[in-house]
C-alpha cells in the first residue's frame, strides 16, 4: 500500500514536472475561479451585513388615537407585542415626542398645544414582516396612523436577493469553467502518457493504481490554486478591512476571523472542482481506452 | 493451459474477426499461429489476456473462464501473462533497466527481488551489458529483446508474441524466436503469431493457420507453407 502511494507520488510529481505548462495554466485557471468566487463571497457576505443593518433599523411607526388614555395606548403596546412577527417595541409618550420634536426645530413651542398621540416603534423579526405588521395593526381601533418604509424595504430587499443569485450563478459558472480547464489537462496529460498507461495496464496494473497519480495531480491542480488564490484574497480582504475600519467606520466590515472559514472552504473547493473534473475524465478515458 | 471453445469474435462494425473456434493449447507448448494479417490472429491473443471477450463461445486459461470475469480480476490474470509487440512499446525516457522495473513495480513485485529480476531477466535475453542503455540507443532486435525481458521478467507461465519479428531482419527475427524457444523449454507456453516463414519453419514447432477467421490448420510439428496450404 505505502509503495502504491509512492509510486503515485513519484509519478505525478514527474508528470507535473513534464508538463510544467499545461500545469501552470491549470492551476492558474483555479486560482482565477477561486480568488474571483472567494472574493465574491466576501462581497456578497459584506452587502448582507449591510443590508441588515439598514434593513434591521427599518420600524413601523404606529400612532395611537388622540382620544386614547396612557393605560390603553400600553394596552395597544402590549397587544402589538404579542403579535409572533414582533421582535421589540418601545413605547414614545407623547409629551418625549413633543420635547423631542421642539429639541429638533431648536426653538420652544411654549403656547403650542401638544399635537402629538402616543406613540410605538415597533421592529419585527425580519425586515420581509414590515408591511404584513404594518396591514394588520392598521386596521385595529385603537389605532390612528402607521407609518413604514415600505418601498425602501422592497427595495433593499430586492437588491439584496438580485446580488446574491447573480453570485452564486458567476460563482457556479466560474468553477465550472475551471473544471472544464482541469479536466481538459489531465485528458491532455492522459493521451500524452497513453503509452505509459497501456503498458500499465497490460502488465497486469489494477485500475485504482493507474488512477491514483492522476488523481494526485487534479489534488495539486486545486491545491496549488486555493492557495494561490488565498495569498491574493487575505492580504486584500485584510487591507480592505484596514481602510474601513480607518476612514469609513460607518460601513464596518465582516471581521477579519472570517477569513478562516473562507480559506477552509476555498481548499475544499480547490480540491473538490479539481478532484471531480480529474475523475470524469480519467473515467471517461480509461472506459474508452484500450492498450492494445 | 488454454482451451477455446466455439469461440466467435465480431468487432463493433459487425465483421466477424474469428469464427466458432475451438482450440486446445497444452501447458509448455510452443505455437505458431500463422496467416496474412487481418485473418485473426491478434483477435485470438487478445481474447487470452482480456483485452477483448468474445461474442459467443468460452475461453478458459489456467482453468478460469475469462470472458465472464470481472474487470477487477482482470489486472491479476495479466500478470500471469507476459505479452510482446512487434511495436515493442517501451518508453523512452526510461533506461531499459528501468522499462523492467516499472513492470515489476506495478505487478507489486516485492523491492527486493525487483533489482534480481531485473538482471536476471535482462542478462536472460542478452542485455545484461546495456541495462543502462535508452531504448532509442538500442538496435530494434535489442528492443526486442528488452521487451522480452519486461515480458518475462513475473515469470509469467503464458507467453503471448504478436508479430515479435514483424519490425527485424532475418537474422534478427531468428535471435528472437530462438529466445522465445528458451524460454518456452524454461516452462512457459508460448502463442507466437506471425507471417514470418522463416521463424516458423526454423522451429518446426505446432501451428496453427487462421484464415477468413476460422482454423483451416493445425498440425502438431510443421512448416508455414504446409500449414496454409
Amino acid at each position: 500500500m505505502l509503495r502504491a502511494i509512492e509510486f503515485a507520488l513519484r509519478q505525478a510529481l514527474t508528470n507535473i514536472r513534464r508538463h510544467g505548462l499545461m500545469s501552470a495554466v491549470a492551476t492558474s485557471t483555479v486560482a482565477i475561479a477561486l480568488c474571483i468566487v472567494g472574493a465574491a463571497g466576501l462581497f456578497l457576505l459584506n452587502v448582507n451585513l449591510w443590508m441588515q443593518r439598514v434593513v434591521g433599523e427599518a420600524e413601523v411607526y404606529v400612532y395611537a388615537k388622540q382620544r386614547l388614555s396612557r393605560a390603553d395606548a400600553l394596552a395597544l403596546q402590549h397587544k402589538i407585542n404579542s403579535l409572533p412577527q414582533v421582535a421589540s417595541t418601545r413605547f414614545v409618550a407623547r409629551e418625549d415626542a413633543y420635547r423631542e420634536l421642539q429639541h429638533s426645530l431648536r426653538r420652544s413651542l411654549v403656547g403650542v398645544p401638544n399635537p402629538l398621540p402616543d406613540a410605538i416603534h415597533v421592529r419585527t423579526h425580519d425586515a420581509s414582516q414590515v408591511a404584513q405588521v404594518a396591514s394588520l395593526v392598521r386596521r385595529w381601533p385603537e389605532v390612528e396612523m402607521v407609518v413604514h418604509a415600505e418601498h425602501t424595504i422592497k427595495i433593499l430587499l430586492a437588491v439584496r436577493h438580485m446580488i446574491g443569485v447573480g453570485s452564486v450563478v458567476a460563482g457556479v459558472l466560474l468553477l465550472l469553467a475551471a473544471m472544464l480547464i482541469v479536466h481538459n489537462t489531465i485528458r491532455l496529460t492522459l493521451i500524452a502518457r497513453r503509452r505509459e498507461i497501456g503498458i500499465m495496464q497490460l502488465v497486469g496494473a489494477t485500475p485504482a493504481f493507474v488512477a491514483a497519480p492522476f488523481l494526485l495531480e487534479g489534488a495539486f491542480h486545486g491545491a496549488a490554486g486555493a492557495a494561490i488564490a488565498l495569498c491574493l484574497l487575505v492580504p486584500g480582504y485584510a487591507y480592505a478591512h484596514r481602510v474601513f475600519t480607518r476612514s469609513l467606520s460607518l460601513f464596518p466590515l465582516v471581521p477579519l476571523s472570517v477569513l478562516v472559514d473562507c480559506s477552509v472552504l476555498l481548499v475544499v473547493g480547490g480540491l473538490v472542482i479539481a478532484g471531480a473534473a480529474t475523475a470524469v475524465s480519467l473515467t471517461r478515458f480509461l472506459r474508452h481506452y484500450h492498450p492494445a | 493451459m488454454i482451451d477455446f471453445e466455439r469461440v466467435s469474435f465480431a468487432y463493433a462494425n459487425d465483421i466477424e474477426a474469428l469464427h466458432d473456434i475451438t482450440v486446445h493449447v497444452d501447458k509448455g507448448e510452443f505455437v505458431f499461429l500463422v496467416g496474412p494479417t487481418g485473418e485473426g490472429k491478434s483477435t485470438l491473443l487478445k481474447l487470452i489476456y482480456r483485452e477483448i471477450v468474445p461474442t459467443s463461445g468460452r475461453v478458459i486459461v489456467a482453468g478460469t473462464d475469462v470472458g465472464p470475469m470481472p474487470r477487477r480480476r482482470v489486472p491479476f490474470l495479466r500478470r500471469r501473462i507476459g505479452v510482446v509487440f512487434q511495436d515493442f512499446r517501451l518508453l523512452s525516457d526510461k533506461t531499459i533497466a528501468e522499462n523492467v522495473w516499472f513492470a515489476l513495480e506495478v505487478m507489486a513485485v516485492p523491492r527486493r527481488d525487483m533489482r534480481r529480476r531485473t538482471t536476471e531477466v535482462l542478462r536472460q535475453v542478452g542485455l545484461g551489458h546495456r541495462m543502462d542503455a535508452f531504448p532509442a540507443e538500442l538496435s530494434a532486435g535489442e528492443q526486442q529483446r528488452a521487451c522480452i525481458a519486461r515480458a518475462i521478467a513475473n515469470y509469467p507461465p503464458i507467453l503471448l508474441a504478436d508479430e515479435p519479428t514483424g519490425n527485424l531482419d532475418p537474422d534478427t527475427s531468428l535471435e528472437i524466436v530462438m529466445l522465445l524457444r528458451d524460454i518456452n523449454i524454461r516452462g512457459a507456453t508460448v502463442l507466437m503469431a506471425t507471417h514470418d516463414k522463416q521463424v516458423v519453419d526454423a522451429l518446426n514447432k505446432r501451428v496453427i493457420s487462421l484464415h477468413r477467421g476460422r482454423i483451416v490448420r493445425d498440425v502438431p510439428q510443421g512448416f508455414y507453407y504446409a500449414a496454409c496450404n
